[in-house]
């Protein structure tokens, strides 16, 4: 029974391990989250940009507006003009773990997709789909974040399906949103990609609920049970709830008639 | 109406316990088995979902009996906490219900609100992974967050005998959101203290 016993806990428990793509945990703050396109013309990977910002809406509805216990709530946003840097600009000076934002391409709101021709992006390669970076945060606060498709000629993005396509502009937006990679193939967060994914994994949503827990429901009269400063309220508001509560029971139960 | 429906769920779990040291209960039960979270929303491989999972989970409630036929059980549930394989984030789930009950025979239909919490903790450092046509340092979390999430539960337990039960219970996440909305599931071996007073 002991042998049994140290089997079934010890056989329970193998849960996953997501990374961020800073050191801050930073996130976005705002209640909703705009995915916006940029209006320069995409010439190599094989969709405009209405088309681009079609496939964002698929891919935030499709996996990252799905899961039960974050808050996050994205929407597609619009085209939107913006400098021809952002068409063939580098996206960081320095490495790529070492990144310091190029101002000229700092996102001053929400995320912003635009495709990009600059090689330096992309490590020199083709097969580098896309690159993204939270290039506005202020303290633990993500405000803008960018996501660069490569748009270089022979690109890898062009020639992939649809499906394809969505998840990879869903896992560019999980960068945006503030995740690193996942070292579990079926995560979307994987850093290769892989066809056929349709959903996220269990680290996906490990990773999206710790950066932007949900806390049901508004608890601005009674007070948050929350226990690591992230919720709002105060303890004395919920201890007044109690109070009621238990008065509640104790007179409610002499006055409603028995069934 | 959510923050008033939190107040009275938490104040009735809390507060009944308190009013059965006064008045003594009718039964009191502590419970062993499995918690399934998210059954089928999410990917257990590419291209596939689970429906299951191994997660050991334990519960106590206790029995509120307002009449013969129906009763208030609340109740709490938690989890063995989850470790991933390199240590670096665990993983702890807890629930708070506040179920009504029909008894029929040897049968007994729950129904009513809840609270599910969802604990994520990390504790810091770095992963070395692949990215793009290298590998770079990328950081765990380090601290934890814990979600809530208001519940719908639904269930049905049969008694063996007056000592031992087993119960299968639907916890719905996100009732009235298409998108979110998710699905846990409970399935528990209980045994019936009666009344510890």
């Amino acid at each position: 029974m002991k042998k049994l016993l140290f089997a079934f806990l010890f056989l329970s428990l193998s849960a996953y391990s997501f990374t961020l793509n800073n050191g801050a945990g930073a996130a976005f703050k705002k209640d909703v989250i705009k995915v916006n396109v940029a209006a320069h013309t995409c010439t190599n990977i094989g969709v405009t940009n209405s088309e681009l910002l079609s496939i964002a809406e698929e891919a935030v509805n499709l996996f990252w507006n799905r899961v039960a216990t974050s808050k996050l709530e994205m929407i597609g946003g619009s085209i939107v003009t913006v400098a021809s840097d952002f068409q063939t600009g580098q996206v960081c000076t320095g490495s790529t773990s070492n990144c310091s934002p190029t101002p000229a391409l700092v996102v001053s709101s929400d995320i912003l997709i635009s495709c990009n021709t600059n090689a330096a992006n992309y490590s020199g390669s083709n097969e580098v789909l896309g690159v993204t970076v939270p290039n506005n945060i202020s303290g633990a606060e993500i405000k803008g974040a960018l996501v660069l498709v490569n748009d270089q000629a022979g690109n890898s993005f062009e020639n992939k399906p649809h499906a394809a396509k969505v998840s990879i502009i869903a896992h560019e937006i999980g960068h945006a949103l503030g995740l690193g990679h996942s070292p579990f193939r079926e995560a979307l967060m994987y850093a290769q990609f892989v066809e056929g994914r349709d959903r996220l994994a269990r680290d996906d949503m490990n990773g999206i609920t710790w950066l932007y827990p949900e806390e049901e429901p508004d608890l601005g009269i009674c007070g948050s049970v929350d226990l690591d400063g992230h919720g709002q309220g105060s303890p004395l508001s919920m201890l007044s709830g109690l109070l009621i509560g238990f008065v509640l029971i104790v007179y409610g139960r002499k006055l409603l008639p028995r069934f | 109406m959510n923050a008033r429906l939190f107040c009275t769920v938490i104040g009735l779990f809390f507060c009944t316990s308190l009013h059965a040291f006064v008045q003594g209960w009718s039964d009191f039960v502590m419970g062993a088995g499995n918690l399934t979270h998210q059954a089928g929303k999410y990917a257990s491989d590419v291209g596939s979902v689970s429906y299951f999972e191994f997660r050991p989970l334990f519960t106590a409630s206790y029995r509120y009996e307002y009449s013969p036929e129906f009763s208030f059980i609340p109740e709490v549930g938690i989890t063995l906490p989850e470790t991933s394989d390199d240590e670096t984030s665990s993983t702890l789930y807890s629930f708070l219900n506040a179920p009504i009950a029909y008894h029929y025979g040897d049968w007994t239909f729950r129904f009513g609100p809840g609270f599910f919490f969802t604990r994520i903790s990390g504790n810091g450092g770095t992963l070395r992974l692949q990215n793009g046509n290298t590998t770079d340092e990328f950081p765990v979390p380090n601290g934890s967050a814990t979600t809530r999430n208001l519940t719908w539960n639904l269930g049905a337990q049969t008694n063996f005998d007056k000592d031992w039960s087993a119960r299968f219970d639907v916890s719905i996440l996100k009732l009235f959101d298409s998108e979110k909305r998710a699905m846990n599931h409970v399935l528990t071996l209980n045994y019936h203290f009666g009344s510890i007073l």
